[in-house]
């Protein structure tokens, strides 16, 4: 009888390598022909499982490309990339950069960030949950009312640990939008936008919207933590008509902006 | 109702399509099973229905990541989310499989047969009795089904599953689908197997449809554990032997391709059920 190591390790090879189905066959009772059958159902129910974890995960990318196209990409994405876990809701993580560089995909250059933005969505809707902000008792955005404008250098935000900020230089918003399954109207989209994007996540699940450029430069400086008058200069640099009253309410009911706090306060 | 323990009666493998309309449609079922691993998440709308259906239902956590019978050590991330699962859901039973998936910190995802040898008994017995200690509770151990069996073999199948039971302390999840499936594969006699596992152990049974793979020239045929048909006839047979040996049993119908609708998935469970009433009261005094 070999050890139980080596015959774990030529499993997988028998599994996982090229040209290593036989690796187990001098391992096994029965005939070698029979045996190359059953090996080969084992073949085909592991490479199954990690295209299947696949497609749960990259349910847009898979529609843009088709069931064939897909699976034959999964298929070669499976071979080359390991699975490290006994979750599969981990395995894919770099999928994105396997479309990349997929030559079959060349002609589809927003696909990957497509791929990219689905995986930051499955990290969304597994992130760990936060008080609804109704049930946290005090008012977390008081000092927003008390702080005047010219101190805004001393205001900032706690934001949802989970919420993110892409950039694509492909529309993704639209992209996404025509491509959900219950999606009915015109496919068109306009490939020569870029995107600027706000993943978020409410009791539904993961969440996506459009930002203006402005909107964005707001927001990268409130979710690294920096205070609101050097994010409100930003954002005028982009847009002179910027509404930060309008961009703060909305950001505070989708529940991104958990709460003010003002460092004169604490002074 | 013990509330540790799941119900001696028929119960269904909740799948992500039907959890809305079970939820919304509450049909009379005493029980439940998920894959732990579906919910390993932090937080989350999977998670949030499954609190929601953990209120109206009795619920058996069902592993299939853990790997107890790999050489590489215990993957302790894992058994800590599996942990954090447990004690937000409260379940009523937690299970996991005799087999192994990963070998070197790669996964293959499937339950891999181990090799009936002393070893591999020395090397699950060692990770289930860790996993146990981790987890602060008896897990229950399935029986896979196998295409495939390694030479110079020096236990059955069911004398490694009874032996890792005994030294474990651990309960048996009994797959009457898988030892039929292996049965047929290997040659081996089903009622042999049931014979051989000691009925108090025994603390839930497994019912599911397999798949018959023929070669091209119709030479070679053996049966594939897919979980995507309706029970057959023999394995309706072997159940009802099972529980006329170890008595009445909670029992679920597992389906995992090609998933029918919720009515065909409670249909089958009603089935099990008219199984386990016609139980005789001797039969019934089994239950352990």
């Amino acid at each position: 009888m070999h050890a139980l190591p080596e015959i774990q390790s030529r499993f997988y090879a028998a599994m996982m390598l090229p040209q290593s189905e036989s690796a187990l066959e001098d391992l096994l009772q029965g005939q070698t022909d029979k045996n190359a059958r059953r090996i080969a159902a084992y073949r085909r129910n592991v490479t199954v499982n990690l295209c299947t974890a696949l497609a749960l995960t990259y349910p847009v990318t898979q529609r843009i490309v088709g069931d064939t196209f897909f699976r034959e990409a999964a298929r070669l994405y499976a071979s080359l990339e390991p699975s490290r876990s006994g979750d599969l809701n981990d395995y894919g993580a770099n999928f994105a950069n396997f479309i990349e560089g997929y030559p079959h995909a060349a002609e589809l250059p927003y696909l990957a960030d497509v791929a990219r933005l689905e995986w930051q969505l499955q990290v969304l809707a597994l992130a760990a949950d936060v008080k609804d902000l109704a049930t946290t008792g005090a008012a977390p955005f008081a000092a927003l009312a008390t702080t005047p404008p010219d101190r805004y250098d001393a205001l900032f935000f706690e934001c949802d640990s989970a919420a993110m900020r892409m950039n694509s230089t492909w529309p993704l918003d639209e992209i996404w939008r025509v491509n959900q399954a219950d999606f009915a109207g015109d496919m068109q989209v306009d490939f020569t936008q870029s995107c600027q994007l706000l993943l978020w996540r409410t009791a539904h699940g993961a969440q996506l919207s459009a930002l203006s450029k402005a909107e964005a430069a707001l927001l990268d400086e409130l979710l690294a933590g920096r205070a609101l008058a050097g994010a409100v200069e930003l954002a005028l640099e982009q847009a002179t008509d910027f509404d930060l009253g309008a961009c703060l309410q909305r950001w505070i009911a989708a529940g991104v902006l958990r709460g003010a706090f003002s460092n004169l306060e604490r002074s | 109702m013990d509330s540790n323990k799941l119900p001696a009666r028929a119960g269904i493998g909740l799948r992500g399509p039907h959890i809305a309309e079970l939820l919304a449609t509450k049909p009379a079922l005493d029980w439940l099973e998920v894959h732990s691993e579906n919910y390993f998440g932090s937080g989350g709308p999977a998670l949030r229905q499954l609190d929601q259906v953990r209120a109206d239902y009795a619920l058996s956590l069902h592993g299939v990541g853990l790997s107890l019978g790999s050489t590489d050590p215990l993957n302790l991330s894992h058994l800590s989310k599996l942990k954090g699962l447990i004690s937000r859901i409260a379940p009523h039973s937690v299970s996991e499989h005799l087999c192994w998936s990963s070998i070197g910190g790669r996964f293959l995802n499937d339950l891999l047969p181990l090799p009936y040898s002393e070893e591999a008994l020395d090397v699950v017995c060692r990770n289930i009795q860790q996993a146990q200690e981790f987890l602060g509770r008896r897990l229950l151990i399935e029986n896979v089904s196998s295409y495939i069996r390694f030479g110079d073999e020096a236990l059955n199948e069911w004398d490694f599953l009874a032996e890792v039971a005994r030294r474990c302390d651990c309960d048996i999840l009994l797959d009457v689908n898988n030892i039929y499936v292996s049965s047929v594969n290997h040659g081996f006699d089903a009622q042999q197997y049931l014979a051989a596992i000691v009925p108090a152990r025994v603390a839930e049974i497994h019912l599911a449809g397999h798949e018959s793979d023929v070669a091209e020239d119709e030479s070679d045929s053996f049966l594939i554990d897919t979980h995507s048909r309706p029970v057959c006839d023999e394995v309706w047979s072997l159940y009802a032997r099972a529980v006329q040996r170890f008595g009445p049993r909670p029992t679920l119908i597992e389906w995992d391709s090609d998933l029918p609708t919720l009515d065909i998935l409670l249909n089958e469970a009603d089935k099990a059920q008219q199984i386990l009433d016609a139980l005789t009261p001797v039969q019934h005094a089994r239950a352990a």
